[in-house]
């Protein structure tokens, strides 16, 4: 299994309070896959992304990447980890405004043992015209798109997405998720996207529903269909 | 690794910002670096001038001719006759002495040693009148041929009268020609006058073993001669002010450095996380981030040294021609420029590295989502603000969240304050407080110093004349020494006022200077122990009124009291006070001055003075109004998102104004107002330590015309600001909010 989670959860104590954000959480995701994270606000999509992605560290339960346990990692590890396993995209791209569009992804590729060509990733992210321009001066989906050709460049095993299209219209929605499926058929990318919008989850080969940071439902989807055709 | 563009990036479009703060610390290397520098290279030059040209330790003044061995001898001391003479021509005061071959050698500045017939002069005089070396000058209707420019070592300071406080090239002179010229034109002297080199060990002895054989009427030690100490202290006061005026603006801008930089990495949070998230480490994100106060530091002191520089040799020569002082060596000051270049290195570093350690501490999901700046220091809300009307309500919650900032910005006005009363008040002390005491306090326009203490009956003392009788003692357990004049009670000469302005009556009681009542720590009631110069003599006084002279370590009393004390006839009397001119046979009088005299010098060398101020005021609000700018600069940014909605609310410019930033009008205030009892109290204490071990006494008081002028400035600066800031105000769109939800 590419992806192992035993008991995962995630507490969060505020004086005597305790928010269980995940709550033994159990899955286990194939190599190559695409999978889709449902759930109502505050069900823990965005909780069980930062610790798949080893931005955050759980409280009970064990996760193994690649065979790899991460829960069991100290900082310098994860640090290892997210440089040479996971790409992040976010909602709100989190471009660097200090570098171009070239050197933001760059950036990424010069942390990667093998990256790919950053000007092959930039076209085929279609960004490449704006290739010396800054963040600020892009539209939002041109960031997105660039945030996708970030974490692409490194060539990473898991492509972790927390509401990649929320911030986003829907042309511009259509064409990042076209660009994550082209990733992944293209590179054997395993991905992971966080949404809200339920027609997303078509285009995946399986979906996980949260709630109340529990797992309420892993589903196969049979039906899989391309991201061309997903419509809302 | 091209994250390290990021810095540089973000001070290009933060430029104003950053621009302020590398100019605050070019600043402080630059004051630095130029006054260590051309101190430094006064300090050398001057060591080498003495050692070299063997300065003296003394000189003093006989009526007879010294057996010169027998002193050499019994004391083991070198001893040199100078011959001296002073002519008069035209307004102009010619003191002529011979070149000496062991002690007070002068240095040739410009051109070479005079034979038979020439001369030296010294430079100010030189400079002053425009001379050429081969030009003719007429001495006592005498032709010479001026051979160049000639630096004396005991006279650093030129000065006329041992009394005078500025230097007057256009009236008084000093020219060094051959014995055998000096003998020529002035073949009869009567007076001797002789430098000494050499420790005395009991300089009483000394004193009064020459006094028996050969009538002394002037002696004066090294420690105690006006026309060195004073060159010597104001070259040692400099020094005194160069650290701690650096340091302060070093750690006013490291300060705000912090504020900026913990400004740069709040809003740059979500970024810094995406860093860690790509796989970035902390040492990495550290390494880059630290490249702000790297750069704040290279461009800064870089450039800083480099004026302070470039600058310090013409600031250091125009030292020199204030003091006439030469140049006899060039070096290069490595050990200051080390300095100047470290000294910010080490605050500059520290604040980015503190400002990166907050930040460090938060986990990197909180750097993504962001923290509420509130987190990063949490404050007690304070219920009082609740009393007031909106605005200022919303005014002093912003002024009491940005609490350190204000604070800074106090601290900012308080030293620009104190700079800039710094300069006005050298200004005001030595020239108005002078002028004044000239007007108030000494009546007389001429003084004649006699040639010995009598009854004078060569003279005729008309009603517009005042004799008086005088004495010099040191005071015990210290280096100072007073002057004490036995004056006539009701003096129209010398009028006397306390504190508050009453007159003071002279009697059998000693009166002394504020000044010198301050330098000795002595009250009214209380008692000091003095002993004659010459005799050695001791005697305890106690002191009875302290009277306001801005001036001077001189004390009085009535005429025929000191008499009786002093051991001398009623009658007798050493000199004159007058309105008028009076004619007394030449062979009397020992030394003679004008007021008129003293007061043009001291107009002509206000101009001098002046440009130094000037310096010091425009450095004063340069920081004020860089200081201002940033801070304010950052609250507008800061606030963009509020603004906008103030605004979206219907609230005019300048309302918003007053409530984001109307609390900088209360710190300005509250800067400016501690700002001038503080600067009393530096300058007072400066004095005071540069002054402790030499024979000088001033009281520095602050006038409110130099109170008023530096509000003024300060004001204009501020208000200036204000006008920039609100133009930045007015541009914020309410459109922000939007923008700033997104990001
Ligand atoms: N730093 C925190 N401290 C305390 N509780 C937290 C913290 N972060 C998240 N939580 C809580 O954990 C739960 C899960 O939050 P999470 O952000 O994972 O939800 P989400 O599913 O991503 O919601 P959304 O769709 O709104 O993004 C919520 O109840 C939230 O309040
Ligand atoms: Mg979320």
């Amino acid at each position: 299994m590419f992806v192992k989670a035993e008991k995962v959860s995630k507490i969060y104590r505020l004086g005597k309070n305790e928010t269980r954000a995940l709550n033994e959480v159990s899955f286990e995701l194939e190599r190559g896959k695409i999978y889709t994270v449902i759930g109502p606000s505050g069900s823990g999509k965005t909780t069980l992304f930062n610790i798949l992605g080893g931005l955050d560290r759980a409280e009970e339960g064990k996760i193994f990447v690649d065979n790899k346990e991460i829960t069991a990692m100290d900082q310098r590890r994860l640090a290892d980890y997210r440089r040479d396993y996971v790409g992040f995209v976010f909602q709100f791209y989190n471009l660097i405004n200090g570098l171009t569009v070239y050197e933001n992804v760059l950036a990424s590729a010069a942390l990667s043992k093998n990256p790919l060509d950053v000007d092959m990733v930039l076209k085929m992210m279609d960004v490449y015209s704006e290739r010396d321009k800054f963040p600020f001066e892009l539209s939002g989906g041109q960031q997105q798109r660039v945030a996708i050709a970030r974490a692409v460049v490194k060539n990473p095993v898991l492509i972790l997405c927390d509401e990649p299209t929320g911030a986003l219209d829907y042309e511009s929605s259509k064409l990042v998720l076209k660009l994550l499926e082209d990733v992944n058929r293209q590179f054997g990318t395993t991905i992971l996207i966080i949404t809200h919008n339920l027609a997303i989850s078509r285009m995946a080969d399986a979906t996980l529903r949260l709630r109340s940071g529990r797992l309420v439902e892993f589903s196969e989807n049979s039906q899989k269909i391309s991201a061309q055709e997903v419509t809302w | 690794m091209v994250i390290k563009k990021i810095p540089l990036r973000t001070i290009k479009r933060d430029f104003l910002q950053f621009f302020s703060i590398i100019l605050l610390v070019a600043i402080a290397s630059m004051t630095y670096t130029l006054f260590a520098v051309s101190m430094e290279d006064i300090g050398r030059n001057y060591e080498m001038f003495k050692r070299d040209y063997v300065q003296e330790d003394g000189y003093f003044i006989t009526s007879k001719e010294v057996d010169e061995s027998l002193l050499k001898d019994k004391f083991e001391i070198d001893l040199e006759e100078r011959l001296f003479y002073e002519t008069q021509q035209d307004g102009i005061t010619l003191r002529i002495f011979s070149i000496s071959d062991k002690i007070n050698k002068p240095y040739i500045g410009v051109g070479k040693m005079p034979e038979e017939g020439e001369v030296l002069l010294d430079p100010s005089f030189f400079k002053a009148h425009q001379y050429q070396t081969n030009d003719e000058i007429t001495i006592s209707g005498q032709k010479f041929k001026v051979s160049g420019i000639g630096y004396l070592p005991d006279y650093i300071y030129i000065i006329k009268n041992d009394q005078d406080f500025l230097p007057d090239p256009e009236h008084f002179g000093v020219v060094m020609m051959l014995k055998s010229d000096v003998q020529k034109l002035f073949p009869a002297p009567h007076v001797h006058y002789y430098s000494y080199k050499g420790k005395v060990d009991n300089i009483e002895d000394f004193k009064g073993f020459i006094n028996s054989n050969w009538g002394l009427l002037k002696f004066v030690e090294r420690d105690q001669n006006p026309r060195i100490i004073y060159t010597e202290m104001k070259v040692e006061n400099a020094k005194r002010i160069t650290l701690p005026i650096s340091l302060f603006i070093i750690i006013v801008s490291s300060f705000i450095l912090f504020i900026v930089m913990r400004r740069v990495i709040n809003t740059m949070h979500a970024e810094i996380g995406t860093l860690y998230s790509m796989g970035y480490t902390q040492k990495d994100v550290f390494k880059v981030f630290m490249r702000f106060p790297l750069y704040i530091w290279l461009f800064g002191s870089v450039i800083g040294i480099l004026l302070g520089y470039v600058e310090a040799y013409p600031f250091a020569e125009f030292y020199r021609s204030y003091f006439t002082l030469p140049k006899l060596t060039s070096f290069f000051p490595w050990q200051h420029v080390f300095v100047a270049l470290l000294l910010p290195a080490i605050f500059i570093f520290l604040s980015g590295y503190f400002a990166l350690r907050n930040f460090f501490r938060l986990t990197i999901v909180q750097m993504l989502h962001g923290i509420d700046e509130i987190k990063f220091g949490k404050l007690p809300t304070i219920k009082f603000f609740d009393r007031f009307e909106f605005k200022t309500r919303i005014m002093l919650k912003y002024g009491w969240r940005h609490f350190a900032r204000e604070l800074i910005l106090i601290v900012g006005i308080l030293f620009s304050t104190i700079l800039m009363m710094y300069g006005m008040t050298a200004k005001d002390s030595i020239i108005v407080a002078i002028e004044k005491a000239y007007n108030e306090n000494f009546r007389y326009n001429y003084l004649y110093m006699l040639n010995s203490t009598s009854e004078h009956p060569e003279i005729n003392l008309q009603d517009f004349a005042e004799p008086y009788n005088l004495l010099a003692f040191d005071v015990e357990g210290t280096k100072a020494s007073i002057m004490i004049y036995g004056i006539k009670s009701n003096s129209d000469m010398i009028k006397l006022y306390d504190e508050r302005g009453n007159e003071i009556s002279v009697s059998d009681q000693l009166i002394i200077s504020k000044p010198f009542a301050n330098k000795l720590g002595v009250n009214e009631g209380d008692e000091i122990k003095i002993k004659n110069k010459f005799t050695g003599q001791e005697y305890t006084l106690k002191v009875y009124k302290v009277a306001d002279l801005p001036v001077g370590n001189n004390g009085y009393m009535e005429l025929e009291n000191f008499n009786r004390l002093f051991g001398y006839d009623s009658g007798e009397y050493v000199g004159i006070f007058s309105k008028e001119k009076i004619d007394i046979p030449e062979s009397s009088v020992f030394e003679s001055y004008t007021k008129s005299e003293l007061l043009t010098t001291i107009k002509a060398s206000a101009e001098d003075l002046s440009k130094t101020i000037g310096v010091m005021a425009l450095i004063a609000a340069i920081l004020a109004l860089l200081i201002v700018y940033v801070l304010s600069t950052l609250t507008i940014n800061e606030n963009k998102k509020n603004i906008g909605i103030l605004k979206m609310l219907g609230y005019k410019e300048n309302s918003i104004f007053k409530m984001v930033l109307g609390f900088n009008y209360i710190s300005f205030l509250a800067g400016f107002i501690t700002g001038i009892p503080l600067s009393k109290l530096t300058m007072d204490s400066l004095m005071n330590t540069a002054t402790k071990d030499i024979d000088f006494a001033m009281s520095l008081d602050l006038s409110i015309n130099s109170v008023l002028s530096t509000f003024i400035i300060l004001l204009v600066v501020f208000l200036l600001l204000r006008f920039l800031v609100r133009a930045k105000i007015a541009k914020v769109m309410p459109v922000e909010i939007l923008r700033q939800q997104v990001d």
